[in-house]
């Protein structure tokens, strides 16, 4: 009996001890995976909010990027690292709401199985644009009466299937009933001598890449998918405006492996939360063409599970997924 | 005049001290990662792309087109030494290139690279000067149904890259095709030839790709008979051109720069394509086109020159247009963003010190590569030097970490290595490996672009006909189909091409 007692006694500082002696969060330097190459908006964020991190939190966050499979690689080496909350993901709204849906039963992850939402950090807003020399409409409107008087006579390009820019011209379709074309490129850059050349005569893109090309004349944005205006431009009406319930934009956040404790998760988001708040923070996304974005985990879940929604209703009824 | 003060204003920009010294450290960083096998501008720049945030956006510029075009000079280094293109515009280079170092004219081999470099980016800078705006139009009169069509045309130019039989050129061809089909299909997002395994849905990396079947290869057939082991001590060979050298280069090098100035305009693989063109176009000029493949000195100046032209000229639609043409252009485009500035049609008139600095500074900054990489020519050389025991692993072990280094992926250095076992069996096949390379670059943008094509025209195929320049180019591709399948043509390609 004393025997059993001291045997459990000493378990329990055997047990207890290392939890007692272990550091607070973070003792070590912490990974943060970007599941594109270097040099994307995705990665420019993770470097700022690391740094940053680094600074409050007193150890070295470091980015890795793991391009690949559109994402797919990075995600799934965090969702398969140990849930300790020493690796990270920035990940965007195609690796969290489309992917797992697109790509069917066989795909490496589910992302509220196997991740926990730290934050949301940011939105990159699609403009609904279209070169103006190929089609006559100036307002969304006459965009819907001209495409259901030319049925599949315009072709959409987009960045690739299952992009955000992809799924937008989807929604479009679906809610609005006009038929177009879909013709994937190898991301936005492949595509845009195509839509300035007039090869497609619409899009829906991000901010940054398409702001330039409408400012010479040479394309006409007609709207911005967000479901408010937007800092950008106050004046350019949402699309939501006329086709009511629509959005279709990209955004990014912090994710960390499901089993992560919420302790770790509740302080990274507090921190991160923080910094996109800071004026030098929105000042700098900003002039990277995306609003700044912080919200609690539970916020996060939210939306990832609405979009997942969302997106799965577009690619099923669309026809979209492989097979 | 406009042109003298533009460039007057540029060069007072680019002169400056501070502009000057990033000029240089991306000039030397650019060779240093070049000559290291694997490690390209891409990964490096990417590395280095958080430090240009401090910068002023036009040194930031300046450096990492010095990072840019001193990797193209630098893997041209290793293409030549070590038979290890880290560059997929360096693949031509390796042919004849290695083949020099091999016969003891290393030295002449790197002399001419870094000559014929020079006076392209010499010339396409004030090509660049003269013509950025109007060229840029050009780029968006290449539809995808235009594209289809040039590829068709690159295609059958590259069975002129092989020395030895057609057949086997053909059949070179037609397997680079289908490992360019590897991945997930840009479409339907179907994985193809995947066999399930994630890591190879974006496909088969070139540069793992190049380097096991070039580098890797190379060294097995070198490790299987030491004595045949070519590039020796006693071998490294006068480093200079002789009057005799200057006399055969004179043309390709110009040939090269008009080539590569052209078609680097072309957003995706135009500068990559001009390094193969030229190589086909030196074949066809020679006059005595067996030398190639062993050792011709005109199938390094072309495609040297060609591939230099071809990088500063796809500036061209990225400072004009906002269209970045390659991934490296993507990663500046990124990089004036976050410093607020957004390459469009309205960069020229809106920022133009940084559009003339940057014009001016690539050609101080070819002239800065010159300087540094004729003496560094005697070094390089000496590398060879080194007993084979102690080169051999430090080359893997570069290489392996060059690859590893592009995506942080481990299976993209298993690919080297197996790519490397598949090396050495075309060679033991006696097949080329060039045209399977070019099959590999060309093959997506063939399938993709026709496809687009079909799906833009609603499935009217005779519309390649009605656009008057697919047209030309899918005639001049049928023409030179033509030349090569007619008997009496086709004898004396046997003669030329056999050995």
């Amino acid at each position: 009996m004393v025997f059993k007692t001291i045997a459990a006694a000493c378990l329990s500082l055997a047990l207890g001890a290392p939890a007692l002696a272990q550091p607070a969060y973070p003792s070590k330097p912490v990974t943060i995976v970007v599941p594109f190459t270097a040099g994307g908006t995705a990665d420019i964020i993770a470097r700022l909010a690391a740094e940053h991190l680094h600074k409050k939190l007193g150890q070295p966050f470091v980015v890795e990027n793991i391009g690949g499979g559109g994402g797919v690689s990075g995600v799934e080496k965090v969702v398969k690292s140990a849930p300790d909350g020493y690796t990270l993901v920035l990940a965007s709204t195609s690796n969290l709401a489309v992917h797992p849906t697109l790509y069917g039963a066989k795909f490496p992850y589910q992302t509220l199985r196997d991740l926990k939402p730290i934050t949301q950090v940011s939105v990159v807003p699609n403009v609904l644009v279209i070169n103006p020399s190929k089609i006559p409409a100036r307002t969304v409107p006459d965009l819907i009466t001209y495409l259901k008087a030319n049925p599949d006579k315009v072709s959409f390009g987009s960045a690739g299937v299952g992009t955000t820019q992809h799924l937008a011209g989807e929604l479009f379709m679906q809610r609005t009933g006009v038929k177009m074309v879909h013709i994937p490129y190898r991301g936005s850059s492949a595509m845009l001598p195509d839509l300035l050349s007039g090869s497609v005569e619409l899009a829906f893109d991000n901010v940054p890449l398409l702001l330039p090309q409408v400012k010479s004349g040479k394309l006409l944005a007609l709207a911005v998918a967000t479901p408010e205006r937007e800092a950008f431009d106050k004046d350019m009406p949402t699309v939501a405006e006329f086709v009511p319930g629509f959005e279709a934009t990209a955004w990014h956040g912090f994710l960390a492996p499901a089993a992560t404790p919420d302790a770790v998760v509740e302080k990274l988001s507090t921190e991160i939360q923080a910094f996109m708040k800071a004026p030098e923070t929105v000042k700098k996304m900003q002039e990277l063409g995306m609003t700044p974005i912080s919200t609690t985990p539970a916020q996060f879940t939210d939306l990832i599970k609405s979009m997942t929604v969302q997106w799965k209703e577009v690619i099923e009824k669309g026809n979209i997924k492989p097979q | 005049m406009d042109l003298f003060s533009n460039l007057a204003l540029g060069l007072s920009t680019s002169l400056s001290v501070t502009n000057l010294f990033y000029c240089f450290i991306g000039a030397l960083f650019g060779t240093l990662i070049g000559v290291l096998p694997g490690l390209g501008p891409v990964a490096t720049i990417a590395m280095l792309l958080p430090i240009t945030f401090g910068l002023e956006p036009v040194s930031a510029l300046i450096m990492l087109a010095g990072i840019y075009y001193g990797a193209q000079y630098g893997g041209s280094t290793t293409a030549i030494l070590i038979n290890l293109p880290g560059e997929s515009t360096s693949v031509v280079t390796a042919i004849d290139g290695y083949q020099m170092a091999r016969k003891g004219r290393a030295g002449t081999a790197l002399a001419t690279a870094a000559l014929g470099s020079f006076f392209a980016g010499t010339v396409t800078t004030l090509f660049i000067a003269l013509f950025a705006p109007p060229l840029a139009n050009l780029a968006l009169q290449f539809g995808p149904p235009e594209y289809f069509a040039l590829m068709v045309l690159g295609l059958i130019a590259s069975i002129t890259l092989a020395s030895g039989s057609l057949l086997k050129a053909l059949a070179m061809i037609i397997l680079g095709l289908l490992l360019g089909l590897v991945g997930r299909d840009v479409y339907t997002t179907e994985a193809r030839f995947t066999f399930g395994l994630e890591n190879l849905s974006d496909g088969l990396q070139f540069v793992a790709l190049a380097m096991g079947i070039y580098g890797i290869g190379e060294i097995v057939r070198n490790l299987e008979n030491p004595e045949q082991r070519s590039v020796g001590v006693a071998k490294v060979g006068s480093l200079m051109l002789s009057r005799e050298d200057f006399r055969r280069i004179a043309a390709p090098v110009l040939r090269g720069t008009g080539l590569g100035s052209l078609l680097g305009i072309l957003p995706g693989g135009g500068a990559l394509l001009s390094s193969f063109a030229s190589y086909a176009v030196e074949k066809k000029f020679a006059k005595n086109p067996k030398e190639f493949g062993q050792g011709a000195i005109e199938g390094v100046a072309g495609p040297e020159s060609a591939n230099n032209a071809g990088a500063q000229s796809s500036f061209i639609p990225m400072l004009t247009l906002g269209i970045p043409s390659n991934p490296v252009m993507a990663l500046m485009v990124g990089a004036l963003i976050v410093h607020g500035i957004t390459p469009g049609p309205a960069f020229i008139n809106e920022k133009p010190d940084l559009f003339w600095g940057l014009i001016a500074s690539m050609w101080v900054g070819n002239l800065m590569l010159v300087i540094l990489n004729l003496p560094l020519i005697g070094i390089w050389v000496r590398l060879l030097t080194v007993p084979y025991n102690y080169l051999f692993p430090a080359i893997v072990v570069f290489s392996a970490i060059g690859v590893f280094s592009v995506n942080n992926a481990g299976a993209d250095v298993l690919v080297m290595a197996g790519m490397g076992v598949f090396g050495y069996l075309l060679y033991k096949l006696n097949c080329e490996p060039a045209p399977l390379l070019l099959g590999f670059i060309l093959g997506p943008m063939l399938e993709e672009n026709l496809r687009r094509s079909m799906l833009l025209f609603r499935g009217d195929a005779t519309q390649f006909l009605t656009r008057p320049l697919t047209a030309s180019l899918l005639a001049i591709a049928v023409v030179s189909l033509l030349v090569v399948l007619l008997p009496g043509m086709s004898r004396k390609r046997e003669v030329v091409f056999k050995e």
